[in-house]
């Protein structure tokens, strides 16, 4: 089913995922403020 | 491999971990229908992936999940219901990043904090790769970047929206690339696509799954991969760092999160769980 759609089941358990999601946050933060994207 | 029944196994049972916790009253969980939140439309991937989520964990739990889609204000609307449902367990979102990662640094009051919600698990992922135009006289990353220097802000960018992956993602090539384009916002990645394929702007961060057949067709120029290791369906194209740009990476992902204040996870026991399945 999942496959269908292209995507990659990811399955992370809490803890991991919760890395996960600070890790993509930290990411993106960097990017909006190197690029000086101003909240709307 | 494909894992999907260890993966509802590891939903299920981090879930019921979460809202099993010591000091809750002992009520089986779920006793009651479970509501996954979608933040987009029906028929998007995000929803796509929801429905097939709460297929599996009504049949695993013996409880009806439903999908209630709550699309609108770049995703912060159907968030935010979540952001102040109550921390029973009932009440889920599944969503991609923007709601998840970095809407509070684009909008200034969403009314939630995405680093509040509890992580369950993160669902599923696809990297994004860099597409352009076939008529541009780029046919390489970094000939793309060298015609960017000789021609600063000519280059256009299409994008699903301020805010969205893929204008975070040419916003992060312009900054550790030095270059400068414009960017070309459309109302999702379709119409995006399409402008790409039209000749009406020059390139666009798309997900892997839609743009591999374009290439395929020739109906366009696949540039780069933008994750850490090349992507299987297209293993001649190099990844983003490996035509240039250094730990370049944009995927797009699916989280299932929980309401703030859910008590914590037992990650534990979760990850015990996932491991026997």
């Amino acid at each position: 089913m999942l496959h269908k759609t292209s995507l990659e089941p990811g399955a992370t358990a809490p803890a991991e995922t919760m890395r996960f999601f600070a890790e993509e946050a930290a990411l993106w933060s960097t990017v909006i403020k190197e690029a000086g994207i101003e909240p709307q | 491999m494909f894992r999907f029944a260890g993966f509802i196994g590891l939903i299920a049972a981090a879930s019921i971990a979460l809202w099993s916790a010591p000091g809750r009253t002992q009520e089986p969980y779920p006793s009651r229908t479970v509501k996954i939140v979608v933040p987009a439309n029906p028929g998007s991937t995000t929803d796509t992936l929801a429905r097939i989520v709460a297929d599996q964990l009504s049949q695993k739990w013996g409880k009806a999940t439903i999908v209630e889609n709550i699309p609108g204000g770049a995703m912060n609307i159907g968030a935010l219901s979540v952001a102040r449902a109550a921390p029973d367990g009932y009440t889920l979102l599944i969503a991609p990043p923007s709601p998840l990662s970095f809407n509070h640094l684009l909008y200034r009051d969403p009314g939630y904090e995405p680093t509040k919600f509890v992580p369950i698990t993160m669902l599923a992922k696809i990297p994004n790769v860099l597409v352009v135009r076939n008529e541009l006289a780029a046919s390489s990353l970094k000939e793309l970047i060298a015609y960017a220097k000789a021609n600063p802000g000519k280059l256009s960018y299409a994008s699903q929206g301020v805010g969205s992956t893929a204008h975070l993602s040419a916003a992060q090539l312009e900054v550790r690339a030095g270059i400068r384009m414009v960017h070309v916002p459309y109302r999702g990645a379709q119409p995006a696509l399409t402008d790409v394929v039209a000749g009406h702007v020059d390139m666009f961060f798309d997900t892997l799954a839609t743009s591999v057949p374009l290439y395929r067709d020739n109906k366009l120029k696949l540039l780069g991969v933008a994750d850490l290791n090349r992507a299987s369906a297209v293993p001649e194209i190099p990844t983003i760092s490996e035509a240039g740009v250094a730990d370049f990476k944009s995927i797009t992902w699916f989280g299932l999160v929980a309401p703030p204040a859910t008590p914590a996870a037992l990650a534990e026991r979760s990850t015990a769980m996932w491991s026997r399945s």
